[in-house]
């Protein structure tokens, strides 16, 4: 036993978890959802005492909803962009930029951001995941194996 | 009305032809032939237009539709050069076929330049279904048959022009191919959209099928015509084309079709009227922008065919 006392870290965590089904677990594993913190009352956050109120599970589909809720500018994602633009423009089918696109550490900004660094031939307007997943697919292997099936290469 | 005396030159040589051509309708194929004739006229070239399709939208861009009717149609027409080809009874020199389209030469009175049309004839579409079930039954004609208009434009007594512009129906039946026989280099105008980039493949596809199929039945052997796109119908912010619409271009770019530089805006304002008016916007004063874009459009056509001459 702890001589000082319960870790406060650790007593949140444990709340934190105790607060949530096996199903919401099994979705944050998968990264289908992701707990989020938010203050509660209209003060200041305290960083040391945002864990006692992690008790936020936002599941994917509501995401925008959330997140127009949320105080702070989401965190900067880890995603090497110029790497998955590369790896995304080496794919030759559709079906496999579709696959690759499934990745859920690409959101929405993410997407937008892959479809800029693929050049002008992907479109980055779309709004949702589908929408700029379907410009990136269309914009790289999908309208060169398109046009690659309807000219014949006539124009290589 | 009437053609130029042709000034003679050995038989066989040919001017310079272009043929504007893609099977989508709606693209602007017409306005560009118009206008490109034209400018290139005002720079002192002597220009042949010459109207493939039986909707005779560029004839009547010129002529009235009364002179059309009255002067033209009778015996002035494309559709007279195919009548009876293969046969004793068909034209021998397309000369007879020339007309000076009038108000466009009241423009062009003061320069050295000069344009001419071969008018079209509603009865066309008719012609080339005859052609084309006649081929049919006589396969051995294919050369006959698809060389008629290179026959016509290689004759001693056009050798005076310098260009010749030829404008397509939307389709790429016999009289279309006819064209595509014709010419040192087709320019096919395209609007930067989804369905238009589905068209250029497609057409790039049959140019080539078509120019092997001609070069197995024909004596004479054609190159297959250089060709480039001409983004028309363009809409642009901030002096660029709206992101849908440059998203199109790029993907045609990258596929590595040649493109002209020069790209023409839409401006239905600018080019509606100019039909009825008998002269074409290049030289019609109207739309400064459009008329500057349509001069570098002729420029850099002229150095596509420098190049091609070189």
């Amino acid at each position: 036993m702890n001589p000082v006392g319960p870790d406060p870290v650790d007593l949140a965590l444990r709340r934190v978890l105790q607060s949530l089904s096996t199903v919401e677990l099994a979705a944050v594993a998968a990264g289908r959802a992701r707990v989020e913190i938010h203050p509660a009352g209209d003060g200041p956050v305290d960083p040391a005492q945002l864990g006692l109120y992690a008790d936020v599970l936002i599941p994917a589909q509501s995401r925008s909803r959330r997140a127009v809720a949320a105080p702070a500018p989401r965190r900067a994602h880890d995603v090497d962009v110029a790497a998955a633009a590369a790896h995304i423009d080496a794919l030759s089918s559709p079906e496999a930029v579709e696959q690759f696109l499934l990745d859920p550490q690409f959101t929405v900004p993410v997407l937008k951001q892959i479809a800029r660094a693929l050049g002008p031939t992907v479109l980055a307007t779309g709004r949702t995941k589908s929408e700029v997943r379907r410009d990136i697919v269309a914009g790289t292997a999908g309208f060169r194996s398109r046009s690659a099936a309807m000219s014949g290469g006539a124009w290589a | 009305m009437g053609g130029s005396p042709p000034l003679g030159s050995a038989e066989g040589e040919r001017v310079k032809v272009v043929s504007i051509i893609n099977h989508k309708g709606g693209v602007g194929k017409t306005t560009l032939t118009a206008n490109i004739g034209a400018g290139l006229a005002a720079r002192g070239q002597k220009v042949l237009l010459v109207d493939l399709d039986a909707q005779a939208s560029l004839t009547v861009s010129f002529f009235t539709q009364n002179e059309w009717t009255d002067q033209l149609l009778p015996k002035r027409t494309i559709k007279h050069w195919y009548d009876g080809v293969g046969t004793d009874g068909a034209m021998i020199d397309p000369f007879g076929l020339l007309a000076a389209p009038p108000r466009v030469a009241g423009k062009l009175r003061r320069n050295s330049g000069h344009l001419d049309l071969i008018a079209a004839h509603r009865d066309l579409a008719d012609v080339e279904t005859a052609l084309a079930a006649r081929l049919l039954s006589e396969p051995d004609e294919f050369a006959t048959l698809h060389s008629r208009l290179r026959g016509a434009l290689s004759h001693k007594s056009l050798a005076e022009y310098d260009v010749v512009l030829i404008d397509c129906a939307p389709n790429f039946g016999l009289i279309a191919k006819n064209a595509v026989a014709a010419a040192d280099m087709l320019l096919i105008p395209t609007k930067p959209d989804y369905l238009s980039t589905n068209g250029i493949d497609s057409l790039g596809l049959k140019i080539r099928e078509f120019t092997d199929e001609y070069n197995e039945y024909g004596t004479a052997r054609i190159a297959r015509p250089p060709a480039a796109v001409v983004f028309t119908m363009v809409q642009s912010h901030d002096g660029e084309p709206i992101e849908a619409q440059r998203s199109v271009i790029s993907r045609i770019e990258a596929r590595k079709v040649p493109t002209f530089a020069t790209t023409i805006r839409d401006s239905k304002s600018v080019y509606g009227p100019a039909p009825e008016h008998g002269v074409p916007v290049i030289l019609g004063g109207t739309g400064r922008a459009a008329t500057r874009e349509l001069r570098d459009l002729v420029s850099e056509l002229e150095y596509r065919l420098e190049a091609i001459a070189a």
